[in-house]
C-alpha cells in the first residue's frame, strides 16, 4: 500500500507547484531526480517516472486549454522513496484523441515497485508511485 | 544555462547526401519538437540516408521514442535508409528496452557504426 504523503510527519522532501506546461517536467524530474540520489533510489528509473507522469498531467489534465497547476511531492519513508503526482484538470477518463504513445503509465508500472492512478483530492487525477531505496 | 541539467541541443548537418542529425542533453515534452523539426520531411528532403546520432544523450522518455517511432514508421514507407547511435551504456537504451521496441528501430552503438551500416545498406 502506498501512503498517502499528506498523512506522513515533517522531514526533508521534495514538495513543488508547478504550472501546467511542457517547462514544467524537467523543473519536477530534476528535483526528483536529485532527492532520489540522496536517499539512495535508482535516479534515471525515478526521472524517468516522474517525467512520464508530469508529462501526462500536462498534456492530459487540460485538454481545452487553460491555467492548472501540477503538484509533486517525494518523501522517503523507511526503505521507500513514495513520490506523487497530482494535477487539478479533469480527472481519469479515456482520451481518444491522445497524442501521445500510451506509453507513460505502462512505464511508471515497470519501474516502479508499486504505483495507484486514482482521482486526486480535489479533483484532477493523482499518480502515486514507490522505489526502493534498500541497498540492491 | 539553469540548473535543470543539460539542456537539449539538437543540429543538423548534410554530408554528402546524408543527413545527420546530433542530439544531445535532456530530451523530453519540453523540448521534443526540436526533434520532430529536425527529422520532418522538408528536413531530410532529398537525402538518401538519415544518421541520427543519440551518443551524447542524457536523458529521454517516451515523448523522444514517439518521436523516434514514428520516423521509423515514416522511414520504412519511403524506403529512406536510417541509423540510430546510441552509447552501449546509454541510460536511454533502459527506456527502449522497458518499452519493447529495440528491434523497431536500426541501432548502433556509435555514429561511425551507424554510417558504416548506411554505407553498407544494411
Amino acid at each position: 500500500m502506498i501512503p498517502v504523503l499528506a498523512d506522513l510527519p515533517p522531514g526533508d522532501s521534495v514538495d513543488l507547484e508547478l504550472p501546467a506546461g511542457a517547462g514544467s517536467v524537467r523543473t519536477a524530474r530534476k528535483s526528483v531526480g536529485d532527492y532520489a540520489a540522496e536517499v539512495g533510489a535508482e535516479r534515471f528509473d525515478v526521472e524517468l517516472a516522474v517525467s512520464e507522469a508530469v508529462s501526462n498531467a500536462v498534456v492530459h489534465a487540460y485538454p481545452e486549454g487553460g491555467a492548472g497547476t501540477i503538484r509533486v511531492r517525494a518523501r522517503a519513508v523507511g526503505d521507500s522513496l513514495e513520490i506523487t503526482v497530482s494535477d487539478d484538470g479533469t480527472g481519469l477518463r479515456p482520451n481518444l484523441n491522445s497524442p501521445g504513445l500510451g506509453l507513460g503509465i505502462p512505464l511508471i508500472a515497470k519501474l516502479s515497485e508499486a504505483y495507484r492512478l486514482e482521482d486526486g483530492p480535489g479533483g484532477g487525477a493523482m499518480v502515486s508511485m514507490s522505489f526502493s531505496t534498500a541497498p540492491a | 544555462m539553469s540548473d535543470d541539467g543539460t539542456p537539449l541541443s539538437v543540429s543538423s548537418e548534410r554530408r554528402e547526401d546524408t543527413v545527420v542529425i546530433t542530439v544531445a542533453g535532456q530530451l523530453d515534452l519540453s523540448v521534443v519538437q526540436e526533434l520532430d523539426a529536425a527529422l520532418a520531411d522538408g528536413a531530410v528532403d532529398g537525402a538518401r540516408g538519415v544518421i541520427v546520432d543519440m551518443t551524447e544523450l542524457e536523458f529521454m522518455d517516451s515523448s523522444g521514442l514517439r518521436a523516434l517511432l514514428l520516423s521509423a514508421d515514416r522511414f520504412g514507407t519511403a524506403g529512406l535508409p536510417w541509423a540510430v547511435a546510441l552509447g552501449k551504456h546509454s541510460p536511454v537504451r533502459r527506456l527502449l528496452a522497458l518499452s519493447g521496441v529495440e528491434d523497431r528501430l536500426p541501432l548502433f552503438t556509435s555514429r561511425d557504426e551507424a554510417v558504416g551500416s548506411l554505407s553498407s545498406g544494411g
